[in-house]
């Protein structure tokens, strides 16, 4: 099995096994959910993420195109 | 730099383009549906402004401005975003100053247009940015679908996008000198709602880049074996051009790179404060390997202000043909053999770096108004040790950065 498939089945595995272990929320009971903290990027700062863009060789591999860099 | 004087010329097309987009993009009430009262009273807008001043002791200083305006309906599902970026970049670092070069100032514009619609179970998105330096240009689009399954409590979503750069040197148009790069980027990945305080988020990208990625102003010292073998790590200026060759090489980096990086995101709501913990992995064709740990923890203080410790660690190995000294022979019949692919990058080498910081947030109008207004301080020192690289061991820096937002 290729090194791609095996990836594939174990996040397959992972997503199943998150499922499993998730509860039943009601939408009354997610209050504590919706807080904004909550929520991924809420309030991210942009010039942070471009210093740890340039800072960090390993900085990529998302979907955010922060293109060039300022610093060539 | 090399001995090209980078003053820019700052041009505004860009953020006049976006900034129209943005306001034909913004609904207004003149299109309101007779038919269907009460869809615009959902529509919410918010704004949001950020200033930030970065510096090291490296002598770079950046100045950025950050502009972001979203509209979202959530009753019918959709909404539209727009951001603007400029940053100012001056620079007199130690690869500027090793080759001789002079200190010099660029402006960076970027801006991104996204759109998102989900009615239901099921969702789309669509972004689409643009980067541009005097001497780089770099386009990108991508989508992703999102999906509410299990009761809302598993949230996949799968994305790519497509981005191609163009490097070039200033004051060169692209037509007579340029260097390509394509990139396409996949990525899978789903939140779980744990319990009702508690979201766990798994998420693995790929990315692919094809083409050149070789810095144009970047060259290299070169020392013959014997020495090469003696340069130690934080060499300085003088010591190394006493030592090398005479000459400087270019960078020269694989055309292909495979990226891939696995990342997940642990968050906890409790009564009034919260604990965010991300941690990514990640790893390349190239022989780099990273692990970056990211928490916050926010603190509710009183009614309206936010108080949030950051710490961020990242620990990384260097590229597998990473040298501190690139070393040259020249064969008796005048050939210079050096590596074939070296580069000056030092992010490209080992590293450790740790950044501490903390944040403010306040609410300045109460909770009771139609309107919201937030203002918010961030202030991160960050240390960075390189352990295998010329002219510095370690680089110092700070960032401090003020921010509004204003949703109505």
């Amino acid at each position: 099995m290729s090194r791609v498939a095996r990836t594939v089945v174990a996040l397959g595995v992972l997503l199943a096994l998150g499922q499993t272990s998730c509860v039943q929320v009601h939408a009354y009971e997610r209050g504590r959910l919706a807080h904004h903290t909550m929520v991924p990027d809420d309030g991210a700062s942009p010039s942070l993420d471009h210093v740890y863009a340039v800072h960090e060789g390993a900085s990529g591999g998302d979907l955010q195109a922060t293109a060039g860099c300022g610093c060539n | 730099m090399g001995a090209i004087d980078r003053q820019a010329t700052a041009r505004w097309p860009l953020g006049a383009w976006i900034a129209a987009s943005i306001a034909l993009a913004w609904p207004s009430t003149s299109r309101a549906d007779p038919s269907r009262p009460g869809l615009l009273d959902a529509i919410t807008k918010k704004a949001r402004g950020e200033i930030a001043f970065y510096g090291d002791t490296d002598s770079v200083q950046v100045f950025t401005s950050a502009w972001k305006a979203t509209v979202d309906n959530p009753v019918s599902g959709w909404s539209a975003n727009g951001s603007y970026l400029v940053d100012v970049v001056s620079a007199a670092s130690v690869d500027i100053v090793s080759t001789a070069s002079s200190h010099w100032t660029e402006v960076r514009q970027a801006g991104t247009l996204g759109a998102n619609y989900k009615p239901g179970a099921i969702g789309v998105g669509i972004t689409g940015a643009v980067s541009r330096e005097p001497d780089y240009l770099s386009l990108s689009a991508g989508g992703r679908l999102s999906f509410d399954v299990h009761d809302k409590t598993v949230l996949p979503t799968v994305g790519y996008s497509y981005g191609h750069d163009t490097a070039g040197r200033t004051g060169t148009p692209f037509s007579v000198y340029s260097l390509d790069l394509t990139r396409h980027a996949f990525d899978l990945g789903s939140e779980f709602v744990l319990d009702r305080s508690t979201t766990l988020s798994l998420n693995a990208s790929f990315l692919l880049e094809r083409g050149d990625q070789e810095k144009p102003y970047r060259f290299l010292p070169l020392f013959s074996p014997a020495v090469a073998k003696a340069i130690e790590p934080g060499a300085s200026i003088a010591l190394v051009n006493n030592e090398r060759l005479p000459g400087r090489i270019a960078e020269h980096l694989p055309n292909r790179r495979n990226r891939f990086a696995l990342s997940g995101r642990f968050a906890r709501r409790l009564a009034r404060a919260t604990f965010i913990v991300n941690e990514r992995v990640y790893a390349d064709d190239w022989g780099l390997k990273a692990s970056t740990t990211d928490m916050h923890l926010v603190f509710d203080v009183g009614g309206r202000l936010e108080i949030a410790p950051h710490f961020r660690g990242h620990v990384q190995s260097s590229v597998d043909f990473w040298r501190l000294a690139y070393s040259a022979v020249v064969s008796t019949d005048g050939v210079l053999d050096v590596p074939l692919y070296r580069t000056g990058d030092r992010e490209l080498s080992a590293l450790s770096s740790g950044t501490l910081g903390i944040g403010f947030r306040y609410r300045v109008l109460p909770l009771a108004t139609p309107w919201s207004l937030v203002v918010g301080l961030r202030s991160e020192v960050m240390a960075t040790i390189f352990h295998d690289a010329l002219f510095v061991r370690d680089r110092k820096a700070y960032l401090n950065a003020v921010d509004a937002e204003i949703e109505f």
